[in-house]
């Protein structure tokens, strides 16, 4: 039964205390959602759960959580189409060409790593309930996956995104993103059909229909409502309430499928029309709530289920190593020798990999899919999870090392970078514009 | 054609190593599942010193969950929040033990530990553990047996 008291308690608490650490990362040069991740962490098990057990006892009674998890289901299925909707399908066609070899080998890299990781993890972390193809292929997902949003953000934020290496990074990030989603998608399917006994050839019928259904219907139909914005200067109420309701029917669809709720979101994200005033006008109306209040109830939800107490021993750690190395090997190197031998300098390439690395949020999204299927036990669910966190923070301290400090030559102190600023974003030069 | 070629090197000889990866993975044996919720049986009475029975024991059905990782197993029961057992699955045998720490010792008895036995009989039964639960101090072992409530999370 629902304890609204409670649940209210539970989200102001989450809400609270992810403004708080995201703040204390804004204040280390990190993304704020860096710290969102963070604060999630510290209210689960691994700290709160540990220092203080009854109050983390009252305030996160496991009978309580189906409630915050719908909650941030909700706030997921809004986050993945925002993230679908900032895809830009002409970036891809234009530049996806020049960027081919490094995305692809950026993706394939680390998911050959992932799935040879495989081996060694399966018989350790892994059980027979799970097909080792299913748990191959996820943990070849789950490395290969690139954080699109917040590598965006940062690009935006350090105002490299129209550099060359801001270009092929985010073209990259776009291409793994939508590969990274259909492999998923794919796996998922392979696993829910095994365990029903559903005929696997209806379910991928199914997907091929509805795919067909929303690039050849529902994408034509869509301008419409984009033209309905522009013509009244902005996103209104009304625009608003169609383009959630077929976010929620795209999102029901594909769970019904099999191939989860996230995916249908995305790809009604995706084909969206990308006329600025309607992709602004919904991203401003959803993402504020989505981003402040729905969010951290998922990062939150994640860190409940993460405990850094089952990683007791040398072994676990040793495995946990392992797995952080081929992470940042497979994703980094792979990224960044795959730039470099297309024709990239070499601190070009490292900053490639380097943002390539940036996991962040997604790869959250993707490991609770994993949990949740149970292609992931709780061990290496927390293993996982500690190589997102790791992954991602170390992406803006190796990019200031790499890219920006060395890129300049001797002696050009802030100032000087600060007033070149503007200039080196027009020509693409790549140049550190401020000091911060 | 450096394209091609690299594209070859780079993307074609990689997917021909995830394939044979998925190839060689499939001859692995991974630990029996156990992990989920299972529904301890009526014990048999007669076979225990009732004095030794935990306080909760018959007061409803009785759920144990199991969280799996890998072989380790860590056994608790969410009617009393205070016993964790952690343990492996070796075959088909399954070994717990209490991790000893002072409130799990208050709560089990005064003989300060508890470990399970139990055997998964994954021919003829697979969702049936069967064994004995031990507590110190106690004479006789607990029949324990349990049959699974909840598949594991991705046969749901």
């Amino acid at each position: 039964m629902l304890h609204l008291p409670l649940l209210l308690l539970q989200v102001g608490a989450i809400v609270v205390t992810a403004r708080l650490v995201g703040w204390l990362f804004r204040k280390i040069h990190q993304p704020q959602v860096m710290g969102e991740m963070f604060a999630g962490i510290l209210l689960g098990p691994s700290l709160l759960g540990w220092v203080a057990p009854g109050v983390s006892a009252a305030l996160f009674p496991p009978e309580s959580l189906g409630y915050l998890n719908a909650l941030s289901q909700v706030g997921l299925v809004l986050f993945m189409f925002l993230v679908g909707l900032e895809l830009q399908p002409q970036l891809l066609r234009e530049r996806g060409h020049t960027a081919v070899v490094t995305s692809h080998a950026s993706i394939i890299a680390p998911f050959l790593l992932g799935s040879a990781l495989a081996l060694f993890l399966y018989p350790r972390l892994s059980d027979d309930s799970v097909p080792f193809v299913s748990f191959a292929l996820f943990m070849g997902t789950a490395m290969s996956i690139t954080a699109f949003p917040v590598l965006a953000r940062i690009l935006t934020e350090r105002r490299i995104l129209h550099t060359k290496v801001g270009t092929v990074a985010i073209t990259c990030a776009a291409v793994d993103d939508v590969t990274g989603w259909c492999v998923l998608a794919g796996v998922v399917l392979l696993i829910r059909s095994a365990g029903t006994g559903a005929s696997l050839w209806l379910t991928i019928g199914g997907t091929i229909a509805y795919i067909a259904l929303m690039i050849f219907g529902v994408r034509r139909f869509l301008p419409w409502l984009q033209s309905a914005a522009e013509r009244r200067g902005g996103v209104s109420q009304g625009v608003l309430a169609m383009v959630l309701v077929l976010v929620l029917a795209s999102a029901w669809a594909t769970e019904r499928l099999g191939i989860h709720a996230l995916f249908g979101a995305f790809i009604l994200g995706a084909i969206m029309p990308k006329g600025r005033t309607f992709v602004e006008g919904i991203t401003e109306k959803v993402q504020d709530l989505t981003v402040v209040l729905l969010l951290p109830l998922f990062f939150a939800f994640i860190g409940l289920r993460t405990s850094i107490r089952l990683l007791s021993g040398t072994d676990m750690w040793l495995i946990w190593a392992a797995i952080i190395t081929v992470a940042i090997v497979g994703k980094m190197g792979g990224s960044a020798i795959a730039a470099r031998l297309s024709g990239m300098g070499t601190r070009e390439s490292l900053s490639i990999g380097i943002l390539m690395n940036t996991r962040g949020l997604i790869e959250l999204v993707l490991l609770n899919i994993g949990l949740e299927l149970g292609v992931l036990s709780p061990t290496l669910f927390t293993m996982m999870v500690l190589m997102a966190l790791a992954t991602t923070f170390m992406t803006a301290p190796l990019l200031e090392w790499v890219y920006f400090r060395r890129f300049l030559p001797a002696g050009w102190g802030p100032a000087a970078v600060g007033a070149l600023a503007q200039t080196d974003e027009t020509r693409g030069v790549e140049r550190k514009p401020t000091a911060s | 054609m450096r394209s091609v070629f690299l594209y070859v090197v780079l993307v074609g000889l990689p997917i021909l190593g995830v394939v044979a990866v998925l190839r060689v993975g499939e001859r692995l044996t991974p630990p029996r599942s156990v992990g989920g919720d299972w529904t301890v049986e009526a014990p048999d009475l007669s076979a225990g010193i009732p004095d030794c029975r935990p306080s909760w024991w018959n007061a409803g059905p009785l759920v144990m969950v199991i969280a799996q990782s890998g072989p380790d197993l860590v056994v608790t029961f969410p009617a009393t929040p205070d016993w964790t057992l952690s343990g492996t699955i070796r075959g088909d045998t399954l070994t717990a033990a209490t991790r000893g720490s002072s409130r799990q010792a208050s709560a089990i008895g005064p003989g300060n530990s508890a470990d399970l036995q139990l055997t998964l009989d994954s021919q003829a039964e697979p969702d049936r553990l069967t064994g004995i639960l031990r507590l110190a101090g106690c004479e006789a072992a607990l029949q324990f047996a349990s049959r699974r409530a909840a598949a594991p999370p991705g046969l749901r």
